[in-house]
């Protein structure tokens, strides 16, 4: 792979933390109310299956609790957020036609030629909606379909109203996928026909721009029976001293004898709560691989959940945390098995430093019936210093006893003396916590591609930047 | 006059507030081998310390040199990389980070060309086999799990790696059997046949027995108390520390 095509490449945080000049032709008031809700959907233009269906999730929204738990959100001021924004009025069919403003942070990060070289289509979202959408020719004839989701409510209402917040992460399923449900915007839409196997990821990249804003995207991905693809999102946003909100929803159906794998590189600016729900559905002998960076963010709370409900159905999720200063990850996953034969492996591993605190949060379930089930996780701390935090609050429920479930957690602090032995070689500072950090992750960076894992490892070095002296 | 390679000029330091080193002279020169030892508590594995640049030992008074250069007040690293190098008494354990990772990493920050993976591979497996440690170790993490004689020799291995100009070398032989003694020997032999200057701290003398070293260093209370030659050795493996 040549380095140009390799994700936020080469940019420094104030590359891509500094805001372009802010635009829009259409925005909603700061708050939430259901004026708010009605105008989105107006100004989208949607049927009124969609109006309704935001109308019932506000409602709930309203009912419910925030969680007692996890990262602090006391901070988080609905009322100071912009819940919608559109760039511009229209999509944008090639680079070329893209607006200067927003094409420059897409060229900065090797977007258009990435797409060009190696992906086998591209979503770009700024702000609320999709501006531009491109899927190769070979896949299109092939019957897959890949499109933001605001197009798909339109272009195909029957496959939306079957799967969107039905049953994998239905609008009463907690108090921010209500709150997704009514203010939801963009985010792709991606169907696999049976048996299409995709050889290149599709790739959805969402940058947020204008400050005290939200980003609700909502991604499904439908993969029919004995298909496979691969998607990859990432998303930034610039630094500003005020507070932001993201909170996406993910739905996955992978199903019989499918693969999905999902790769998502979070790298948020430090003021923006990152608050998600990602969960796949995955039917007999199929596969769902959820493989996650999340280095950004002020606080973030996600906990990829795969429903094994299939006879032989596997998961994996591979994810790895960074917490600094300030930062809080509330991060971990969770595994339902719900049929007989089911595998599932999580490797989680969290870095935390100089006052970041990283909490892994699981939940392992076994049903009555699922025999010869067999789970796997694992769980590593690794702690650069004396201010940093880690937890561990795993969760399992086995009510099958035909199962194998095996649990391992470790910390590890980096002693001085370790960075003594290595400076004793004549390694410096950062050298040698790279060699610490490296391999400390190294199960999960095998996994990537070698340039993801490459462009991991300098996003977790510059996160580090002068954390440890 | 002869060269100094290593030089320590009446070096006091503390650990915190306990001072350790009380006035600690010596000179190396170059090629040569100097041998220190004494009683537990003297005060050794500290002026090994010191001489590395530690975080943990506070230098009060005093001046560490290297070829002339004062590096009282240089980093580790770059004492490393002015050619100075410290095989541990109790190296650390370096969780995940693979062996021929760090050796690569290491050759690589000091601007060594490289190797295809497999020629250096190939070269390190033969190093390593001589210092009697089996060549799968290479394939685990650094120090991660290894034994007491393994760490030694794994000191021992990295010497003839990295080829260091100044090796200071705390209680390499201690947990040893005597065929590892001797062939830690050999190894410290090699290296200064090649031109390595060798400060030797040794609680037996069971290593030195197979160099020629010219000084013997006697060390008490964080000071150096005599000063000799191989007889010295001899002497104090005799009569011990207190007969002094």
């Amino acid at each position: 792979m040549k380095k140009d095509t390799a994700l936020m490449h080469a940019l420094t945080r104030d590359e891509w933390e500094t805001a372009s000049p802010e635009r829009w032709v259409a925005r909603t008031p700061k708050g939430l109310s259901r004026q708010v809700v009605e105008e989105i959907s107006s100004l989208k233009g949607e049927p009124d299956w969609m109006r309704e269906k935001r109308l019932q999730s506000y409602d709930i929204f309203l009912q419910k609790q925030m969680p007692l738990w996890g990262a602090d959100l006391s901070d988080l001021r609905f009322d100071d957020i912009s819940f919608f924004i559109r760039p511009q009025d229209r999509q944008f069919a090639s680079w070329d036609e893209v607006p200067a403003d927003i094409k420059t942070i897409y060229n900065k990060l090797g977007i258009p030629q990435a797409e060009q070289n190696m992906l086998a289509g591209l979503v770009g979202q700024y702000e609320s909606e999709g501006f531009y959408a491109k899927l190769r020719e070979v896949w299109e004839k092939k019957g897959v379909i890949f499109t933001d989701t605001d197009t798909a409510v339109k272009k195909y209402p029957d496959l939306m109203k079957e799967y969107f917040m039905t049953r994998c992460v239905p609008v009463a399923d907690h108090k921010f996928a209500a709150l997704h449900g009514a203010v939801w915007s963009g985010g792709s839409f991606v169907y696999v026909p049976k048996g299409v196997r995709l050889d290149m990821p599709l790739q959805t990249y969402f940058r947020m721009n204008a400050p005290q804003s939200g980003q609700f995207e909502h991604t499904i991905i439908i993969a029919d029976e004995g298909s496979s693809v691969h998607y990859i999102e990432s998303c930034t946003a610039p630094r500003y001293s005020t507070d932001s909100l993201h909170s996406a929803v993910v739905e996955i159906f992978a199903k019989k004898g499918a693969s999905v794998k999902y790769t998502t590189i979070q790298n948020w600016s430090k003021n923006v709560y990152n608050l998600n729900t990602k969960r796949a559905l995955v039917y007999e002998d199929a596969s769902v691989e959820w493989v996650g960076g999340s280095l950004g963010s002020k606080a973030t709370m996600l906990y990829p959940c795969s429903w094994l409900i299939g006879r032989g159905a596997r998961a994996r999720h591979l994810n790895i945390a960074t917490a600094a200063n300030g930062q809080w990850k509330d991060t971990g996953a969770k595994v339902i098995h719900g049929a007989p034969y089911t595998t599932s492996r999580v490797i989680s591993k969290s870095i935390a430093m100089a006052g970041g605190r990283s909490s892994y949060r699981g939940l392992l379930k076994i049903a009555k019936g699922a025999k010869g089930a067999k789970a796997h996780v694992q769980c590593d701390a690794l702690l650069l210093d004396d201010r940093a935090q880690s937890d561990t609050y795993p969760y399992m429920d086995v009510y099958e006893s035909d199962a194998e479930v095996m649990h391992e957690a470790s910390v590890n602090r980096v002693t001085d003396e370790q960075l003594f032995y290595l400076k004793s070689r004549g390694l410096n500072a950062d050298q040698s916590l790279d060699l610490i950090i490296s391999g400390f992750l190294d199960p999960i960076s095998r996994e990537l591609p070698l340039d993801y894992a490459l462009e991991l490892n300098r996003l977790i070095r510059m996160e580090m930047e002068g954390a440890v002296g | 006059m002869r060269e100094s390679i290593l030089f320590v000029n009446n070096l006091h330091a503390s650990i915190g507030h306990t001072p350790v080193l009380n006035g600690v002279s010596l000179s190396v020169g170059a090629g040569e081998v100097h041998v220190l030892m004494g009683p537990n508590g003297s005060g050794k594995s500290t002026l090994a310390a010191a001489i590395m640049g530690s975080p943990v030992v506070t230098i009060t008074s005093g001046t560490i040199g290297l070829y002339g250069i004062d590096i009282t007040n240089d980093s580790t690293e770059e004492r490393a990389k002015r050619g100075l190098y410290l095989g541990f008494q109790n190296p650390a354990e370096l969780a995940g980070v693979g062996m021929m990772t760090f050796l690569r990493s290491v050759l690589a920050s000091n601007g060594a060309p490289l190797d295809s993976e497999v020629i250096f591979k190939e070269r390190m497996v033969s190093l390593v086999e001589r210092t009697g440690l089996a060549w799968q170790v290479l394939d685990r993490n650094l120090n991660e799990g290894f034994s007491g004689g393994e760490k030694k020799r794994n000191e021992v291995f990295q010497l003839s790696v990295f080829q260091p100009k100044v090796a200071v070398m705390d209680e390499i032989d201690s947990g040893l059997d005597v065929d590892g003694a001797r062939i830690v020997g050999e190894e410290l032999k090699r290296f200064v046949a090649g031109g390595g200057s060798l400060f030797l701290i040794t609680h037996s003398g069971m290593a030195a027995r197979a160099l020629n070293p010219r000084v013997v260093y006697i060390m008490k209370d964080g000071k150096i108390v005599k000063r000799g030659d191989k007889d010295l050795m001899e002497f104090i493996e005799t009569h011990g520390f207190d007969s002094l």
